[in-house]
């Protein structure tokens, strides 16, 4: 029984003390360089949480900036639990994006009940082809799913970039964009059934779908022979194939999924309120920061939620911010990002070392 | 002592504490300079531990060390060294790619101004190999070379950091039988240099082969020391387990029944057309133990694997229940009633960090017993695992344990539980008390002997050769990829498979064939 309590401790102080930590450090990091600017960073703080939590507007805001970071997360999170590292979030979200945007502006006439679900199919299984293809190199000759996932992202970016200036083009103003989808496909913002949050707030069903498809997976990895096969993949090959288990189909169909996960992070730009169109240059390194952020939420679905929601929080409050302390540029922000991870990493392998010590010490 | 030798050291009234456990319990250990000593007892008796107290690991709760007479602490492993104490870990900790001198060398390098001086490391470990008799190169990789001359590399690590007291941590765990009589003369060379040995060890012909003197630990305290002359290995056994232990299991004439696994000329290639296996044939009937013995790394890994779906063959035929069965996944194999306990426990036939429920399931977990379309069902499972370790007597604080802290023991009862609660009407056990103390081994044993009663077919690949002398009613020994010879277990002796084993014998090839597709009963005739 023991033995299960300290299993349980243990599991607690790395996953939920480690990155508390490690965002408790970044803060006190970005105030000190705060207080060098010459600004206070308690009021600086203050202010920040102000304008993300202190109103129904601003957490709907934080939670719309919150909602891409999510998914891109859940494509590395849920890539890890089969041992496979997928690097390709950004590749696989412009590719998903670009599929989403397509089915939305080719078939504006369709109506809301048909249209708004095939956007999400199509962005799902547009992620989900970019990411199968790592997968199946990875099967078929041993190619190393973290290169091959590298090298797809600059190749998803060149591609999409040619489509949407050649081939999708609305050639209304400057920035190359798609044509605007069908009405049928734009999410609803929450305030329509949530009347505390402001008309229009920019929150909307995507992040409703993020919250579902997280319980989803937790559900899935637990509860389902997928599941079972996916983590026994992850967690010995061997023993998996021992099992009879195909791990070459799924090591292919995890790097779908987590593709697919991907491959929804624009939904909320595309969909939401707000374009409506696709507009590449809008959602640069979400894929990236999504590696962050899971790693952040220990790679638990419902750890990535709330770790998505601070990088929501450092993003909007970082932005609103600006206008009360002039003398802080918002690189502070990025910098605190980047302090999060580091430290996190740190930490994880200092926690790690102290209670196998104590276990050490203490137990067989 | 009563032979006036002097005490290197003594461990008086040695108290250790764990959350929930106390794994050494007043514990009074003394060793004689220069004998070989074993300190025996079941997984989780607490030897280890009390080993490891000894050599600064772990720090004692109560109780005091003498050291040549000297009360002394002993915080760190460092300050252990300096005393003469050195330990070799039942997991090698050596660094694969570095040669031999520079393992042994490492963090005491010889060097000047910085630099390394090679040479003279490689003179001094190859004086040092000569001097207790080991062959080995030191300037060979670490990573080319087998696992005993791995373990030689780490009595040599403790022996160059001067240590007069070698404590050895289940030393024969990894080693084939072959590797094991050599180590023994090692042991032997190191004990006319005047070193002392303590050996931990589960396995009793070993005490009676080498030790001197032997120890036994039960559940956290010493039961007893003697000398070995003064006992016998049933003594010892039951001292160990604290009640009456079987050590052999009656072997039963069961009637055979219906051939179930035939292999027919079967052969495996690897890509780069190195053979593992040529012209395999044989034949496994309900009702008996078919058992196949020789030396590891003679194909009896490669084999099992085929048989079981986990590698292709390249020639023959495997007919499982009269329908064929050759290089089918593993799952349609379960699913035709065939179980597989494989060789290599952590590694394959489980999966560390599944709980012991989910682990119950690995294989079976599509079986609609177990799961929907898409769903596992998570009651039926819990009901069965509960009644499952119930049954096999898995020692776990609960299903939802990860199987990886169970002892190797209950690791190994988990793997008998699931491949048996299926009732296959083939089962292959591969090793199947590999590092398993007596308490499990007998379990093991006695469940099997069941299964067979009740008329099925198990075909056992081991390296003990007890094992399957007592177990099993035909045994054929693989050398090199074939199988050289065919014996009716009653007909054959230990000294005789041995010979077999090693190469120095074979039998025609005709011959094996029939004999060892042929039931047993034609063949006493």
């Amino acid at each position: 029984m023991d033995k299960n309590r300290e299993e349980l401790l243990f599991g607690f102080l790395v996953n939920g003390l480690a990155p508390l930590i490690a965002i408790l450090v970044s803060f006190g990091v970005g105030g000190i360089i705060i207080s060098f600017l010459g600004a206070d960073p308690v009021a600086f703080f203050v202010k920040m949480v102000d304008l993300t939590f202190g109103s129904w507007r601003g957490v709907s805001q934080t939670l719309y900036r919150a909602t891409p970071y999510f998914f891109t997360a859940m494509a590395l999170s849920f890539a890890f639990k089969a041992g496979l590292f997928n690097i390709g979030a950004e590749g696989q979200m412009f590719i998903g994006g670009l599929a989403l945007a397509w089915v939305g502006f080719t078939f504006p006439g369709l109506p809301a009940p048909i249209l708004f679900p095939l956007c999400l199919l199509a962005g799902f299984l547009g992620g989900a082809f970019w990411g199968a293809i790592p997968g199946y190199l990875k099967v078929k000759r041993g190619a190393h799913e973290v290169i091959t996932t590298i090298m797809m992202n600059f190749i998803a970016i060149a591609l999409v970039q040619y489509l949407v200036q050649n081939h999708f083009t609305n050639p209304d103003w400057g920035i190359p964009h798609t044509p605007v989808v069908g009405k049928g496909a734009w999410a609803p913002s929450l305030s329509t059934f949530l009347p505390f949050f402001p008309s229009g707030a920019r929150v909307n069903v995507i992040f409703l779908l993020a919250v579902f498809m997280a319980i989803l997976t937790v559900v899935l990895l637990s509860r389902t022979k997928l599941g079972y096969e996916i983590r026994a993949t992850g967690l010995s090959p061997d023993a998996a194939e021992y099992a009879g288990i195909d791990i070459a189909n799924r090591t292919v169909m995890t790097m779908a999924i987590s593709g697919g996960f991907a491959g929804l992070a624009t939904a909320n730009f595309i969909l939401g309120p707000g374009s409506h169109y696709f507009l590449k240059s809008e959602y640069g390194n979400i894929g990236f920061s999504g590696i962050a952020v899971g790693l952040l939420g220990r790679n638990n679905p419902l750890g990535v939620i709330l770790a998505a929601a601070l990088f929501g929080f450092l993003e909007h409050g970082g932005l609103g911010v600006q206008l009360f302390f002039p003398d802080v540029p918002r690189q502070i922000v990025e910098i605190m990002q980047a302090v999060v991870l580091i430290i996190l990493v740190v930490v994880l392998e200092l926690v790690r070392r102290y209670v196998s010590r104590l276990r050490k010490r203490g137990s067989t | 002592m009563n032979e006036g030798s002097r005490p290197i050291v003594e461990m008086e009234g040695i108290v250790k504490n764990f959350p929930g456990v106390r794994a050494n319990d007043q514990v009074n250990f003394s060793v004689e300079e220069g004998e070989i000593h074993a300190l025996v007892g079941e997984n989780g008796a607490g030897k280890t531990t009390l080993m490891k107290i000894l050599y600064g690991i772990y720090a004692r709760d109560e109780g005091e060390i003498f050291f040549k007479g000297d009360r002394v602490e002993i915080e760190s492993p460092r300050q252990a060294k300096k005393l003469g104490i050195g330990m070799v870990h039942q997991h090698f900790m050596l660094v694969p790619p570095l040669s031999v001198a520079e393992n042994i060398t490492l963090g005491e390098e010889f060097s000047s101004y910085g630099f390394l001086r090679r040479e003279e490391a490689v003179e001094e470990i190859a004086r040092l190999a000569e001097s207790v008799g080991f062959r080995i190169d030191p300037k060979e990789k670490v990573e080319n070379l087998s696992v005993g001359s791995r373990q030689r590399v780490e009595i040599l690590k403790v022996l160059f950091r001067e240590a007069e007291l070698l404590i050895l941590d289940e030393p024969t765990a990894v080693l084939t039988p072959q590797e094991v009589e050599g180590l023994y003369q090692i042991m032997e060379k190191l004990k006319e240099e005047g070193k002392t040995i303590v050996f931990i060890t589960h396995k009793l012909e070993e005490v009676t082969a080498i030790a001197d003197r032997v120890t036994v630990m039960r559940s956290g305290e010493d039961v007893g020391t003697a000398r070995v002359e003064e006992v016998d290995k049933e003594g010892l056994a039951n001292l160990m387990v604290g009640r009456e232990v079987l050590l052999r299991v009656e072997r039963e004439e069961v009637e055979r029944g219906e051939e179930l696994l035939r292999a027919q000329g079967l052969g495996m290639k690897d890509e780069e057309g190195k053979l593992y296996l040529e012209d395999v044939s044989f034949a496994l009937h309900g009702g008996e133990i078919f058992a196949i013995a020789g030396v590891q790394g003679n194909g009896q890994t490669e084999l099992i694997e085929g048989l079981t779906g986990i590698r292709d063959f390249s020639e023959g035929e495997v007919v499982l229940g009269g329908e064929r069965a050759t290089n089918v996944d593993g799952r349609e194999l379960r699913e035709r009633g065939m179980g597989h306990i494989p060789e290599d426990r952590l590694g394959r036939g489980l999966v560390p960090e599944f709980t012991v429920r989910e682990n119950l399931v690995l294989g079976y977990h599509t079986f609609p017993r177990y799961a929907s379309r898409v769903f596992l069902k998570g009651e039926t499972i819990d009901q069965y695992a509960r009644a499952a370790i119930g049954e096999f007597d898995v020692r776990t604080p609960s299903i939802s344990t990860q199987a990886e802290s169970l002892s190797g023991g209950n690791q190994q009862k988990l793997i008998l539980a699931r491949e048996l609660a299926q009732t296959p009407d083939v089962l292959i056990a591969s090793q199947p008390t590999r590092g398993v103390d007596v308490g499990a081994i007998e379990f093991v044993h006695r469940r099997l002997m069941e299964e067979k009663a009740s008329g099925k077919g198990i075909l056992l690949v081991s390296t003990e050769l007890d094992e399957i002398l007592s177990l099993s009613d035909r045994i054929a020994v693989i050398y090199e990829g074939r199988l050289t010879g065919v014996f009716p277990a009653a007909e054959v002796s230990k000294e005789e498979l041995g010979l077999y084993m090693a190469g120095s014998k074979k039998e025609d090839e005709e011959i094996v064939r029939e004999r060892a597709l042929s039931p047993s009963e034609e063949l006493i005739n």
